[in-house]
């Protein structure tokens, strides 16, 4: 199921080279200021830190013009993974480069090939041992839920499987985000649990950093919780999580047979069915951040194995027909939503914003293996956010909300970073 | 790598070793380019075409300045590009320094008033054109698209787009440029001079550029004055539609007619009346099997299932003599009088809606947006498998189009049914008059299969035998032919070009690829 990159030989070909993946799409792109989309070559700069550059990477290294160099793995990790690449680069070829697969194979082929990052490393031994990325044991992954009486879905039935996520759960700065939303569930009468210590990570960050293996024995797990809890639905909070599910599971061959649904899409339902009021005034000036899981990368994955065969002489058509996933079918509205039902929220968008959005900098391993980066991008979105003249920057992502605290703090800006739970805890 | 090795430390001291690398895993990223295996030369393994030394991304002029007297000095062959379409802005020599000049990106001055940009090389034709937009005003965009950088083609290059009939081209509206001579002296004149505004004065523009460019191969251009044009419509655009084929809603002071006309004798009647009443924005011959079928298509497999109801339709195969205009107007009663003015000259010339009903409203809001944003022009690659030829032959008078894409659709269909070509379903070739002029550009691009050589050789012969029969039958107006049949037809002004290519880089290290080819070694043997 999975492609190697050998797979993708003849699509690397395909590349024009046209810099279409390093900008915002041309339609929506609204000012030189924020005229970029891909933060890897903002940081990098030379054209190997792009996706079209990283084809003829993984060119060179599949013909063996290029071996693996500390350089090398810079250049191939220095990458958020956000996608934008990716979908950017359908606006020109359609269906023929898969951007974002072969960044993947590429990384997956440098793990087989016994290279990985020390800080990569650390981090999969980690998960490895406790099914976490903080290395915390796994016993104590309900301890965020204490008090709560949340009902264990591995020994109860329910209707929704509320899955939280490695950083909700173990990051202590964002535990009030868990609490929120499932405080929320409960006193909307939703029929929910959780898997309580039986939770695993969703092992998406494993796949990114190169051990899709890895990632198919945490959704091989997550097949089980799922049916062991008898539920209609499962609904992530992390963005990651969300991602992991309905975009990278069915890469690697699982697919869940159970309704995905981002937390803020079943709260837009709950709003819609009148199930959910909020009635407080909340005056505040906010924007909206994209996580990519949620955006890019949250459309629903469609594998592709087939061959591309010339007509009209030499034009090449792809046999079954290839999907062209090109990023618009991601959750951008029900967070959207929630925020415009709030009394008195006054929401602005960022210029790049939607499938257009820029990344915060923590995906793929980025966060962990290069924190340099990774504040660097945060702070241009920051800097974005801030030229709205919005107060406070919401996200729907815990990685996107603690990149974006960090980067406050050692910036020293005044932005307010929110989950889009706080403003719904003051509008209630 | 750079054969000397002492030099790698000297480039270092000018950009700071985060900005030059001659690291395989750097280098090996800018060594691929699509579409230069078009030199029967170059027909090998594509991602190794060129064994490039280094890499150096300066920062400012004075960088570039220093890194050009070091390559004279240690006699090291470069070549710089903006944001890097094309294979002209690769060094073809071996061990050359590749200079990426992705750090100078500042749009320095909009003047609004004065109605042009001073704009540094990694300024997007697009972030330019919204900037200007924000003031009523509008860039030229060149065909390769807006992705690519503004400057690229004002100084270096033709950059002709469909918008030339009101915005001139690329290489037509360099109002000053800041230059570093092949040897490392900086030449400024025209706009870009600091407190100059108005006018540029006399200039260099014919030894600087002349009107195809100098592709790289004179040294480097860090700024230039691009000149800037009204603009009828909003700051913003609303985007309409999904993407891949975003559309924009057009504004109500917009018209905008895809038409088909009886004969190429009528349309170009119809492209001289219209550039003589100077009443459209766009006039552009958009062929239906390349332009607006690519425009309107998701992918290939789109593309190929409406070529099926095209064909359904009974159009394949004939030629509809396409052509795209686009009015624009700042009242109601402007728009009104231009709409007539078109109106009368469709009637005359018997033109009609290009397949009536067979585009939807928002495939015209498509179209609309893929011409006034200008960014599907890389949708060619996926139609040629990652590669297009062309034939160039720019400067046309409109008669002579006439006679041009008649000889070249003839040939189109001889390659088509000897199997080198792809067939398209009909014309390929697009163009359009520049500057309300009876002249313009003419372009024939073209499809095979770009892993096969010996139909890349093919192609090339179609395009060679395009450029035989435009030379023979003395059609061509000015630029945009091979150096090798130019020198040889067309007059000695390639000499002059070499000649100044001989002044002003005496150690021959500015990178002659795209611009002395062949025929420049032919002129230095004869």
């Amino acid at each position: 199921m999975l492609r190697k990159l050998e797979d993708y030989e003849s699509e690397m070909f395909f590349c024009g080279r046209c810099s279409y993946c390093k900008w915002v799409n041309a339609p929506d792109l609204k000012s030189h200021r924020f005229s970029g989309i891909c933060p890897s070559i903002r940081d990098g700069s030379f054209h190997a830190y792009s996706g079209g550059g990283r084809v003829n990477v993984a060119n060179s290294y599949l013909k063996g013009r290029l071996a693996l160099t500390d350089k090398m793995m810079d250049v191939i990790y220095r990458c958020t993974m956000c996608g934008a690449c990716d979908t950017n680069c359908r606006v020109v070829l359609g269906n023929m480069l898969s951007v974002n697969e072969i960044l993947h194979a590429l990384r997956v082929r440098c793990a087989a090939d016994g290279r990985i990052l020390p800080r990569h490393a650390a981090m999969m031994d980690k998960l490895r041992k406790e099914d976490n990325w903080f290395g915390a044991a796994r016993i104590g992954r309900g301890n965020w839920a204490q008090g709560l009486g949340l009902r264990d879905a591995a020994e109860e039935k329910v209707d929704v499987l509320l899955h939280v996520g490695c950083r909700l759960s173990y990051d202590q700065d964002l535990r009030h985000v868990a609490r929120g939303y499932a405080t929320l569930l409960g006193k909307t009468g939703v029929d929910f649990g959780i898997a309580l210590t039986q939770e695993t990570c969703c092992g998406l960050r494993a796949f990114e950093i190169g051990f899709p293996d890895e990632m198919e024995k945490c959704a091989r797990d997550m097949v089980r919780r799922i049916a062991a809890s008898g539920a209609t639905k499962l609904v992530a909070v992390c963005s990651d999580c969300y991602s992991a599910f309905k975009y990278y599971y069915p890469w690697v061959g699982v697919k869940l047979d159970i309704e995905i649904l981002h937390i803020t899409e079943y709260l837009d339902g709950l709003l819609r069915e009148g199930k959910l009021k909020l009635t407080k005034e909340v005056r505040k000036k906010v924007t909206y951040h994209d996580p990519c899981h949620l955006g890019r990368l949250g459309e629903v994955y469609q594998p592709w194995e087939g061959e591309w065969k010339e007509v009209l002489g030499h034009m090449l058509v792809s046999e079954p027909t290839k999907p062209v996933r090109a990023g618009e079918n991601g959750v951008y509205e029900p967070p959207r939503n929630i925020l415009r039902h709030i009394r008195g929220l006054e929401l602005v968008e960022m210029e790049r914003n939607r499938l257009n959005s820029w990344c915060c900098g923590a995906g793929a391993g980025a966060f962990e293996a290069f924190p340099d980066f990774t504040y660097r991008t945060a702070l241009e979105r920051l800097e974005e956010a801030k030229a709205t003249g919005a107060e406070a920057l919401v996200t729907a992502c815990p990685w996107c909300e603690r990149v974006f605290r960090d980067t406050v703090k050692q910036s020293g800006s005044k932005l307010r970073v929110y989950d889009i739970i706080e403003l719904i805890g003051r509008a209630r | 790598m750079l054969k000397d090795r002492g030099v790698a430390k000297v480039f270092e001291s000018i950009v700071g070793p985060d900005n030059f690398s001659e690291d395989p895993a750097i280098v090996s990223s800018y060594t691929f380019q699509t579409t230069a295996h078009m030199g029967a030369d170059l027909l090998k393994d594509m991602y190794d075409l060129v064994k490039m030394g280094a890499v150096i991304m300066p920062g400012s002029t004075e960088e570039v300045q220093a890194i050009v007297r070091v390559c004279n000095r240690y006699r090291i062959n470069y070549k710089a590009f903006s944001t890097g379409l094309g294979p002209w802005g690769t060094p073809m020599k071996e061990g050359s320094l590749q200079i990426d000049l992705r750090r100078m990106d500042r749009i320095i001055k909009l003047d609004d008033n004065n109605m042009y940009a001073v704009v540094e090389p990694y300024v997007s034709n697009r972030a330019l054109m919204v900037e200007a937009m924000k003031k009523g005003l509008v860039c030229h965009v060149g065909g390769a698209g807006s992705q690519t950088s503004a400057l690229a083609a004002t100084t270096a290059l033709a950059g002709n787009g469909h918008s030339a009939t009101t915005t001139g081209i690329g290489g037509r509206n360099c109002l000053g440029v800041e230059w570093v001579l092949p040897t490392g002296d900086v030449v400024r004149w025209g706009l870009v001079e600091e407190g100059k505004t108005g006018h540029p004065g006399p200039g260099l523009w014919g030894v600087a550029r002349g009107e195809r460019g100098s592709v790289g191969g004179l040294g480097v251009f860090t700024k230039c004055a691009a000149k800037l044009f009204p603009w009828y419509g909003p700051a913003q655009l609303e985007t309409t539609g999904k993407y891949p084929t975003p559309g924009y809603r057009i504004p109500d002071n917009f018209k905008v007619h895809l038409l088909a006309f009886p004969s190429r004798e009528a349309r170009a009647e119809a492209t001289y009346k219209l550039t003589d009443a100077e009443v459209a924005y766009h006039v552009w011959y958009h062929p239906l099997f390349m332009h607006v079928q690519r425009w309107m298509s998701e992918s290939n497999d789109d593309h190929y299932e409406i070529w099926k109801k095209l064909q359904t339709a009974g159009v394949v195969g004939r030629s509809l003599n396409e052509m795209t205009v686009v009015i624009g107007a700042y009242s109601e009663q402007e728009l009104q009088y231009k709409e007539k003015v078109v109106k009368d000259i469709i009637e005359e010339t018997g033109a009609e809606t290009l397949i009536p009903d067979f585009m939807t409203e928002h495939d015209i809001e498509r179209f609309f947006c893929a011409q006034i944003a200008v960014h599907k022009p890389c949708t060619e690659f996926r139609l040629g498998g990652g590669d297009m030829g062309n034939g160039v032959f720019q400067f046309m008078h409109f008669d002579n189009h006439v006679k041009m894409w008649k000889k070249m659709y003839e040939l189109q269909k001889q390659y088509v049914d000897r199997g080198v070509l792809t067939d398209l379903g009909g014309e390929s070739g697009w163009g359009g008059p520049l500057e309300q002029k009876a002249v313009g550009h003419t372009e024939y691009p073209n499809f095979t299969n770009p892993r096969d050589p010996e139909l890349v050789r093919g192609q090339s012969r179609f395009i060679a035998e395009g450029m035989e029969f435009a030379v023979r039958e003395r059609l061509l107006g000015t630029g945009g032919v091979a150096d090798s049949f130019a020198h040889e037809h067309l007059g000695d002004y390639v000499v002059y070009q070499k000649r100044i290519k001989e002044t002003l880089d005496p150690n021959d290290v500015a990178d002659p690829y795209g611009y002395f080819t062949v025929a420049s070694e032919r002129i230095e043997s004869s």
